[in-house]
Formats: C-alpha cells, sequence, structure tokens
C-alpha cells in the first residue's frame, strides 16, 4: 500500500498543530533506539546526486575505522540498546567481510537491520549469509527500468545488471530486499515500468525518493521533479496490480529537519572515521566514537541538543532546498564540532564544494525500446528460474478447493484450484514452471499465463506459502520499519 | 483444456476460518467459547 510520508511542508504544518510527525519522539529517549554506521566512505559508483558525496571521498582515500574499531563500535551501540540499525556507506559492501560479520552481530543480537547496498558486490556468498540471519532488509538502488537510465545516473557501466543481479541473488536466499529508485527529470517517466519490472523480478518493497539535495547534490543540478505526478504513477500501478508490493513514496529531503524543537533524537549516526552526529541532515559532531566512546557520544548528542548553533541551522530550514542552499550542507562542508570537551576533530579534510567529481565514462546512449526490450526479458529471465519450495504446512481438500495450515503461524488459508496448481508447481519450482502448467493445462495463452502466475507467486510468497528453495525461511520483516530511524535517508 | 476440466479461475489464495468458522465454534461443539446454542 502506497505509504505517503510527511512532506516537508505538510510536516512543519502538523508540528505547529500540535500533531507530531510520526518519526518525532515526544521526548528524548535516555538510551538510543538506533544506530546508523556508515562502514566507509569509498563508492564503486559515480552518482551525481550521491548524498554523502561519496565519489569525492573514495578519490581522497579518506582514512577511516579498521575492522577492528568498527567491530567496536558495533559492541558499544549493542551495550547501549539499539534495536535497529542501519549498515551503510559510501557501499558497505566494498568491505565485505566487515560488513557481514558487523550485519551477523546486530541480527544475532535481535536488532532489526537495513543494509544499503548497489548490490554490485552481493555475490553468492553475501545473499547466503544474509539470508541465513532473521531481521534484515537489504536496500538496493535502482534507478530506472533501462540500463542506460540507471547506468548513466550511476556513473558506471554495468551497474544496473549487477543491481538486478544482486536483488535476484538475495531474493533467492530468502533476503526481504526493498529496492531504492532515485527520481530525478532525466529517469521519471520511466518509473511506470520500473514498478512493472520490480513486480515481475518479485521484489517485496520498493522505496521512491527524489533526491537528497546534501553532498554532491548540493553543488548543482537539476533534481527537482513533480511529486504529484509521481504519486499517480504509484495509484495507477496499483489500481493495476493491488497492494501485494508495498510502495513507499518518499519525502526524501529528510522532512522533519526543521523540526528540531527541543527534542534530543532517538538515534545517532556513526561517520566512516568515527565521528558521531545525531542523522544524516545535520553536520554536527558530538564527539568521536572511538576516541570518546559512543556512550560518551550519545550522552553529548541527549545532553547538548539545545545548542544554538544547531538551533540556528535548523531554523533556516523554511524548505526542502534549503538543505542545499545553507552555508553549512551536511557531507558538503566541513562538519561542526559541537560539545566542549567530545569535540569532534574530523580529519576528514575539507574542500568539498570545490572538489570536482569526475564520472566514469558513461555508456553510449543506444536505442531505448531496444534497451526496455532487453532489461524487461532479463527481469523475466531472472524471475521464471528462481527456485522456491513449501514453507511448513499441511493442506487438504478437493481439486477445487484447497485448505492450508501454515504450522509457524498457524494461519489458515484457502485456494482455488488453479491457486492449488500454481502452489504444486512451486515445490521445487519456479514461476516459468508456474507460467507452464498455467498454459498448458487451461490453455491460456503465453501472456495471460505469465500475468496470473506472477501475481499468483507474489501472493504465496506474501502469505509465506511458499519460501525461496535456498532461504533458511527466517522470513522477511513484515513491518522493517526502517525508515522510521530518524536519519535513515535513502542510500545515493 | 481438457474436457473434464472446471473453468478457468484466476489463482486466488486467501485467509480463511475466522473463529465463528471454526470447527472448534461449529454447532454441536462444546468447546471455543461463545459458540452459540447447540441446536
Amino acid at each position: 500500500m502506497l505509504r505517503r510520508e510527511e512532506s516537508f511542508t505538510w510536516g512543519r504544518l502538523l508540528w505547529r498543530l500540535g500533531r507530531r510527525p510520526r518519526q518525532a519522539l515526544t521526548e528524548a529517549p535516555e538510551r538510543p533506539v538506533g544506530a546508523k554506521l556508515e562502514i566507509t566512505y569509498a563508492c564503486n559508483l559515480r552518482c551525481g546526486f550521491c548524498y554523502t558525496d561519496s565519489p569525492r571521498r573514495t578519490l581522497q582515500r579518506t582514512p577511516e575505522l579498521s575492522d577492528d574499531q568498527w567491530r567496536e563500535v558495533v559492541r558499544q551501540s549493542l551495550d547501549l540498546g539499539i534495536v535497529e540499525a542501519v549498515v551503510t556507506g559510501g557501499e558497505p559492501l566494498l568491505r565485505k567481510d566487515l560488513t557481514l560479520g558487523v550485519v551477523e552481530a546486530l541480527a544475532g543480537a535481535g536488532v532489526g537491520i537495513t543494509l544499503n547496498t548497489n548490490g554490485w558486490f552481493v555475490d553468492e556468498e553475501a545473499a547466503r549469509r544474509l539470508g541465513a540471519l532473521s531481521g534484515v532488509t537489504a536496500h538496493v538502488s535502482i534507478d530506472g527500468a533501462r540500463p542506460w537510465l540507471h547506468d548513466t545516473s550511476r556513473g558506471v557501466p554495468g551497474s544496473w545488471r549487477r543491481a538486478i543481479e544482486g536483488v535476484d541473488r538475495l531474493l533467492s536466499t530468502g533476503v526481504g530486499v526493498c529496492a531504492v529508485h532515485v527520481v530525478t527529470p532525466d529517469n521519471a517517466a520511466s518509473v511506470p515500468d520500473f514498478l512493472e519490472q520490480m513486480w515481475t523480478l518479485g521484489v517485496p518493497w520498493v522505496r521512491v525518493t527524489p533526491v537528497v539535495e546534501t553532498g554532491a547534490a548540493a553543488r548543482g543540478g537539476n533534481w527537482r521533479i513533480s511529486r504529484p505526478a509521481l504519486r499517480r504513477v504509484v495509484e495507477e500501478f496499483e489500481a493495476r496490480r493491488g497492494t501485494a508490493m508495498r510502495i513507499t513514496l518518499q519525502a526524501g529531503t529528510g522532512g522533519g529537519v526543521g523540526l528540531q524543537g527541543k527534542v534530543a533524537p532517538g538515534s545517532f549516526l556513526v561517520r566512516p572515521n568515527g565521528d558521531v552526529r545525531p542523522d544524516s541532515l545535520r553536520p554536527f559532531t558530538f564527539g568521536n566514537a572511538i576516541r570518546d566512546g559512543v556512550s560518551a557520544c550519545w550522552k553529548a548528542i541527549h545532553d547538548g541538543w539545545n545548542d544554538e548553533q544547531i538551533d540556528r541551522w535548523a531554523k533556516s530550514m523554511h524548505g526542502s532546498r534549503d538543505l542545499a542552499e545553507s552555508s553549512l550542507v551536511a557531507y558538503l562542508d566541513d562538519e561542526v564540532p559541537v560539545v566542549p570537551g567530545v569535540t569532534g576533530d574530523t580529519g576528514e579534510g575539507s574542500g568539498g564544494r570545490d572538489a570536482p567529481v569526475p564520472a566514469k565514462t558513461p555508456p553510449d546512449p543506444i536505442d531505448p525500446t531496444r534497451d526496455l526490450t532487453a532489461a524487461r526479458e532479463k527481469v523475466r529471465g531472472l524471475a521464471h528460474t528462481r527456485r522456491y519450495r513449501h514453507a511448513p504446512l499441511r493442506w487438504t481438500g478437493s481439486r477445487g478447493k484447497r485448505f492450508v495450515r501454515l504450522t509457524t503461524n498457524g494461519r489458515y488459508l484457502q485456494l482455488n484450484e488453479s491457486g492449488g496448481a500454481v502452489m504444486d508447481a512451486l515445490d521445487g519450482g519456479t514461476l516459468g514452471d508456474a507460467v507452464g502448467l498455467l498454459r498448458d493445462r487451461y490453455g491460456l495463452d503465453e501472456s495471460r499465463a505469465r500475468e496470473d502466475a506472477t501475481a499468483a507467486v507474489r501472493e504465496l510468497l506474501g502469505k509465506q506459502v511458499v519460501i525461496a528453495a535456498s532461504g533458511s525461511g527466517a522470513g522477511f520483516p513484515e513491518e522493517a520499519g526502517t525508515t522510521d530511524l530518524p536519519g535513515s535517508e535513502p542510500t545515493g | 483444456m481438457s474436457e473434464e476440466q472446471a473453468p478457468y479461475e484466476k489463482p486466488n489464495v486467501e485467509d480463511i476460518l475466522t473463529d465463528d468458522e471454526s470447527i472448534s465454534t461449529a454447532p454441536g461443539t462444546t468447546g471455543g467459547g461463545g459458540g452459540g446454542a447447540e441446536t
């Protein structure tokens, strides 16, 4: 179902009316709810709108925490009691062993995790390790229905194919996937085709977001899109396909950054060098996790929140564009240390505003129709060969009506004849097998068989009748809730 | 389509068996609290 997150203006209005946006806490928690861990500055892609300005950091080879230091940050964060974490970068899987170890440690402690990735380095091993965990959702960036759109957006040829294949590997091992589409004027027209592809691919959740105008995006460029038009696209898709694929239309600009008020945030962010900030949008540091300890940094945020310079900065945010036009822009300017005695010596180097961001050579434009056709065939090929198996269940009934009891959650389901036939086809089979069955048994044409089988497989997956054959069955978290973590803006 | 084959209906999967429909609360059942009088 379309979930409209609070827009900047609407959120401000609600705040003034005394109805706080869902993300806001009514009182500052003594212990943090969540942590956002930016494992690395580096990224293999060259997105012109990167909200963390990772391409510049990659070229500058900015020093970052060692593996042991990150493990210590995670240990201290768990000691503080966090229940939710965002593991991000840069591209966190550039430090694959560390990142997977961090995710495993957090998941093992029962923390809900969002892993932001561009999908390039999601190989069999990464998918298998993530699939063995519970409570992990991978947010994979895919910008458009055509490889050329995505590759030019992301600045590296081949990145669409790697992202799509990464998503397929994750789904094949039962990992919850959210496809994150950063919408720009260049790719906005392809959103309907993109939604169709994600539907075909079997992605359970799509997040559609405008560019967050910090970091590289704040240097300039035309990022503005029509949100009403985007909403209509989503509503038209849901009228056609239903709401089995969750779609989040995100404000994307950080929403209530100007709504700071007097309440400290419920979470914290650790930069790749260990500096601690409240979130992605506010460029103020409250110490360093290694030098000062995570607990001291958290206490500094909690106690030092009513700082005059933060308040002044927040009050200058009258609209989302102010994020980019401020004299102090997150990820572009040097962060400002706030609390005396727990000061952030960022060591990141500056010059963000003037640093060019060289793009890798974009691929040559190709015929859009041919590009889209090839993309559809690629997506269909992956979706139709992914193998499934039954979840733990019992069933009975006649040929025309089947009754199923899921032994893991006790739910009872009823399937009609063709639903039961698709269920049988997926006991070790694929969506392609289900298509063939509907076509041959009922005399459907190929197109209709694909449509109906794809919808049926999504229903059976959503109701947990079938699961990925290579998955552990740990399951996709029904309420990932990760966009509720203050500061968990979309991956760039 | 074979002759004995029922007319095609789009695959359907739905939740069933609310408490009212469960055999534990069906008429003639003493358990299941609130199932109504036996007839």
